[in-house]
């Protein structure tokens, strides 16, 4: 397309714009009023638009020590990054594989490592339980971890393939032939032309491990707590001011991650523009 | 000073089974600067990536200074590769850039900034460090490249194709500033081409390289004067070739007898003359004469062009502008060439 035809259509970008905003708002923070105002309710009964009494008792509560909420949120921000780093070491390697080389059998691994999204974690995470309990993965924070690579892996591994689609490897054997070693070659050269998309990749993971419910209750066993568990038992238990201020929690990290996400999706990635050079 | 020597390399590709670079053997002298010619795809690249260690051999040995540097990893070999596109690591400056061999040394911060001021200096940039390599012009980023390349005063340079991707008046410009360094720091250098004039204007000596074979391999003015066979005559620009029989110094063929200086081989096989050494309009009856007609005449500027006839054979000259004013297209004339320049292939 030329120069001048994306001039033209800046008019009509700029109302596309405006409509992905208005959506935006309706979609990511109204949702979040309700539950805004459910936190800091006293009573909020139907037919009420509004709480008819306002009060602090659920925040009191999430943040005392008999709640387990805050040892929940460690637990769970533990477990997140914990998969966020193995997917890392996983994810980078297969998807430089992915990226960068053509092997026998390509597509096959490429539909295996979407399978997870396409397959419920449900179906696997019996089966998954029993080798578990055996091997003395079920009932802790490792195990859980593991079975969280399962939702996680393929985000990693798609970002990462995406990234070194765009990726010229022959920098690295430039730096080598500049007297780089291969872990110099890594840290000066590969890293900070895939740190952009990685950063992404590792955003994804987070949030998709934050979110898990299931695996965790199944591989947890009930002794590894995390939000998501806390949250389903306040909620069936028709606590709507305490699920509102753990939800709130909840969210926090999906806003933060957006938010930087966003800057980074703005900008042209490192990798791009060793490619463009 | 580094004599590299490159001793029956082989390399196949195995994907494709192709055979990349076949039984090569080439030494490089040290402190020379020795061009691989070769269209496209002819397995130039290759050999440069094998002496620099990015890849290995299938077959043979590469030694620098006797010294087998195969069992050696790249960063140990201090064979530095300058490609075709420059390659600067886009989030650095132009200076970390330079300095980035240096850094990988672990040499101290205050030695790496004299050594790369300095260097930056030989290349014209040294007002540009702190740029970002994309706010340069290309012909100032490929000299940041060479100037990243030379700082670290490498044993052996190995440049793939660093000019191909200037424009015109630039290529001249970098390569001579290219002639220019290696020759004061004496660094020996392969240099990879598919421009004829631009190995024969660079290098020492030529290594004619098609299909993954050394055609021939010695300093430029061989390729002109005696060309192995008819490949590499036709490959710089041979047209003129004349079947016959070689015997005690003569060379019988349909058109006349050629009389041939000492050092021509004997036996079958085709006459071959540079386009430029031919003449036009002696006497018919002088040694090595016959007489053609001339089928076009081209201007070309500073030379004229004539593409003759003689019996079933299409024969080029290149004669000047002003010896050709007479001449017409369908003219008969005499044509001379001097004994000198005369070389007979097989």
């Amino acid at each position: 397309m030329s120069g001048q035809g994306t001039f033209e259509n800046r008019k009509g970008l700029s109302g596309i714009a405006w409509l992905s905003l208005a959506l935006l708002i309706t979609w990511l923070i109204l949702p979040l009023l309700p539950l805004a105002l459910w936190s800091v309710s006293r009573s909020w009964y139907f037919p009420d638009i509004l709480p008819s009494d306002y009060g602090l008792q659920a925040w009191t509560y999430v943040f005392s020590d008999t709640a387990g909420v805050l040892k929940a949120l460690l637990q769970t921000t533990i477990i997140a990054l914990g998969t966020t780093v193995l997917a890392a070491l996983i994810g980078v390697p297969a998807g430089r594989a992915l990226g960068l080389y053509q092997f026998k059998g390509k597509a096959f691994f490429e539909i295996l490592i979407l399978a997870p999204i396409i397959v419920p974690g449900i179906a696997v995470v019996l089966g998954i339980h029993v080798v578990f309990l055996k091997t003395g993965l079920a009932n802790n924070l490792a195990g859980v971890m593991i079975v969280h690579l399962i939702p996680a892996l393929p985000y990693m591994v798609l970002v990462m393939a995406g990234v070194f689609a765009n990726y010229n490897p022959l920098a690295e054997g430039q730096a080598r032939s500049l007297g780089a070693n291969p872990a110099q070659v890594f840290w000066y050269v590969t890293l900070p032309a895939i740190l952009p998309g990685l950063l992404m990749g590792c955003f994804f993971t987070f949030l998709v491990s934050w979110s898990q419910y299931i695996l965790t209750l199944v591989i947890g066993g009930g002794r590894v707590v995390t939000l998501p568990l806390l949250l389903f038992n306040f909620a069936s238990a028709g606590r709507n001011d305490i699920t509102g201020a753990i939800g709130i929690l909840y969210v926090l990290p999906g806003i933060i991650v957006l938010l930087l996400a966003a800057r980074h999706l703005s900008g042209r990635t490192a990798a791009g523009s060793l490619r463009q050079i | 000073m580094t004599e590299v020597r490159l001793e029956h390399i082989t390399k196949i590709y195995d994907r494709s089974e192709v055979v990349a670079v076949d039984d090569v053997s080439l030494t490089l002298e040290s402190g020379a600067l020795t061009a691989i010619l070769g269209p496209s795809g002819c397995g130039k690249s290759t050999i440069l990536k094998m002496i620099a260690g990015l890849l290995s051999p299938d077959e043979g040995d590469i030694k620098f200074e006797g010294r087998s540097v195969l069992k050696m990893k790249p960063e140990q070999r201090s064979a530095v590769m300058m490609f075709q596109d420059h390659l600067l690591f886009p989030y650095m400056t132009v200076a970390e850039n330079v300095g980035f061999g240096l850094k990988m040394q672990r040499q101290d911060k205050a030695q790496i900034q004299k050594n790369v001021a300095e260097i930056m200096e030989r290349v014209q940039l040294q007002d540009l460090g702190a740029r970002k390599p994309d706010e340069l012009s290309g012909g100032q980023q490929q000299r940041v490249a060479l100037a990243r390349a030379l700082v670290t005063r490498p044993k052996v340079l190995l440049l793939d194709e660093p000019l191909s991707n200037l424009d015109a008046h630039l290529r001249v410009e970098m390569r001579e500033l290219i002639r220019h360094l290696q020759q004061d720091m004496k660094i020996t250098t392969l240099f990879v081409t598919h421009d004829q004039e631009e190995a024969v204007v660079l290098a020492d000596k030529i290594a004619l390289v098609l299909d993954g074979h050394l055609e021939q391999f010695g300093p430029p003015s061989e390729f002109f004067e005696r060309p192995k066979d008819k490949t590499v005559a036709r490959f710089f620009g041979g047209r003129n070739f004349i079947e016959g029989m070689a015997e005690e110094g003569n060379f019988s063929s349909s058109l006349t007898t050629f009389t041939l200086p000492i050092r021509c081989p004997s036996g079958a096989g085709c006459l071959t003359f540079r386009p430029e050494n031919v003449q036009i309009g002696r006497d018919p009856s002088a040694e090595n004469s016959f007489s053609a007609t001339i089928q076009t005449k081209t201007y070309l500027g500073t030379q004229t062009r004539l593409i003759l006839r003689a019996d079933e054979t299409e024969l080029e000259a290149l004669v000047n502008p002003e010896a050709a004013r007479n001449l017409e297209e369908g003219m008969e004339v005499s044509v001379h060439v001097p004994k000198r320049a005369l070389w007979v292939l097989p």
